[in-house]
């Protein structure tokens, strides 16, 4: 116990009290001084009570729904893509590819969960692992520009790192910045010993969803395509492997590229406690697209 | 920018909450948080990263409530108007069905309000509300003080409420 811990108790260590802001040796000190001094114990019992009252009817106001006026304010003057048609279509198969539940999907309201859509855009994703001629790259790693990465990461300012799935091993061969949708897209490609590559998209993604996120896996003929989001993040990984496989290194990516909160920034979406082994999923179903999407519980 | 509007979506249940402890009710509640975040995108710039981006927001939401206010003297800083200003009425939810605390906390200056609201509701630090409301440190330790002084007096089973003293229990804490 320091000599400040023997200081006669002020009002401004009642207020930290009751606020709970006192250092431990602090607040015993404080509690003695109120376990002697009958009128301060009333007022700082008074002054607990009306936080209690107060934190129990605002409480739930933070899960109400936010009305559509305030998320289109937000929403009103992005900037712009191609067209709305096919910006409306990005966010349609996005939401449907996501798998936004009524609980989660506050963000997007209205949400068009078709398969059809669904199976549409992971193929149009696809399509760029399994073209051999996809959309030129835009920037290529260790031009002038920085690499794909760095450009991301700026455009969402968080912490940002390739996925580490070596040991899986899976090493990492190029990255791109593509165009899809008129959209700037991170492509990073790896390569097993055996010829073989699978190719890991992320983007910055517009909906907002609550709950916890899941890799899904879909089928898509040629290639499984494994997905989820982190925060402000969409992640594909879509290569010619089975699909217990592609939900294996899609984990093992997941976990390697948890994300950081920008400073100062809201908590981002919680994954789980950070030094779970594996992350909380549901079970695989079918590899079709309407188990795709489904919305999680 | 789309991550600062990703941002500033995911505060939108806190300034919702924060402007709803100043107006009182959920329609002007809400009128504020919109025009505060069409500030806050035409502002964005303002935003360096430094600091919470829930402090910035709260900031323009209570610039943006202050700035709703009829009548607002002019030469007067917040501190001041805050007190001099009667309280906010129109709590729009049935008073019989209002907790008394909460009730009366809707009797208190704007400015006392403001600062229980930001540090009991919001858990902002004493530092991070005062940055909120422009005021010093100390400022916000004296509005808690007589805030909750106030409210207390309120409660007392002698005070009959509307017809109570608003003389608040002043304690000198700077």
């Amino acid at each position: 116990m320091s000599a400040l811990d023997d200081e006669p108790v002020r009002e401004r260590d009642l207020l930290a009290y009751v606020d709970d802001r006192l250092p431990a040796a602090r607040r015993r000190r404080v509690e003695a001084f109120l376990a002697t001094t009958p009128g301060a114990r009333s007022r700082i019992d008074a002054f607990l009570e009306q936080n209690a009252r107060l934190r129990r009817h605002f409480a739930g106001m933070l899960d109400e729904p936010v009305p559509v006026a305030l998320q289109e304010v937000l929403r009103r003057g992005r900037r712009p893509a191609a067209s709305p048609r096919r910006r409306w279509a990005w966010a349609a198969g996005l939401a449907a590819l996501l798998g936004l539940s009524s609980t989660g999907g506050w963000w997007l309201g209205t949400l068009d969960r078709s398969a059809a859509e669904a199976r549409a855009f992971v193929e149009r994703l696809a399509s760029l692992s399994t073209n051999d001629a996809p959309d030129a790259p835009l920037v290529t790693a260790d031009t002038a520009q920085g690499s794909p990465l760095d450009w991301l990461e700026q455009n969402v300012a968080m912490d940002l790192r390739a996925p580490d799935l070596g040991a899986a091993g899976w090493r990492l061969q190029r990255r791109d910045l593509v165009n899809f949708d008129d959209r700037p897209t991170v492509r990073l490609v790896y390569a097993d010993g055996n010829g073989r590559t699978v190719d890991v998209y992320l983007r910055h993604r517009w909906s907002v969803t609550r709950g916890t996120p899941d890799v899904a896996v879909a089928d898509l003929g040629e290639v499984r395509a494994a997905y989820w989001y982190d925060g402000p993040l969409v992640w594909a990984l879509i290569g010619d492997l089975d699909a217990a496989s592609s939900r294996r290194l899609a984990l093992a990516a997941h976990r390697s590229t948890r994300l950081q909160p920008m400073p100062g920034g809201p908590p981002l979406l919680r994954l789980g406690p950070p030094d779970a082994p594996v992350l909380p999923h549901q079970p695989l179903q079918a590899l079709d697209t309407e188990a795709v999407t489904a919305p999680p519980p | 920018m789309d991550d600062v509007r990703w941002a500033m979506a995911q505060e939108i249940p806190h300034l919702r909450r924060y402007a709803r402890s100043l107006t009182g009710d959920d329609a002007s509640a809400d009128d504020v948080v919109q025009a505060s975040l069409e500030r806050a995108l035409r502002k964005h710039h303002l935003w360096r990263r430094r600091g919470s981006l829930r402090s910035w927001l709260f900031r323009i939401v209570h610039r943006t409530f202050l700035n709703s206010l009829p009548r607002r003297p002019p030469d007067r800083g917040l501190d001041e108007l805050g007190d001099a200003e009667p309280a906010v009425p129109a709590v729009q939810e049935t008073r019989s069905e209002l907790d008394a605390t909460v009730r009366d906390l809707y009797r208190l200056p704007v400015a006392q309000r403001a600062t229980l609201a930001l540090v009991v509701v919001e858990g902002l630090d004493y530092e991070e509300a005062a940055d909120v409301l422009g005021v010093p440190v100390g400022t916000v330790r004296s509005r808690l003080s007589r805030a909750r002084d106030t409210l207390r007096q309120w409660a007392e089973p002698g005070d009959a409420g509307d017809s109570g003293s608003r003389e608040p229990y002043l304690r000198r804490v700077k």
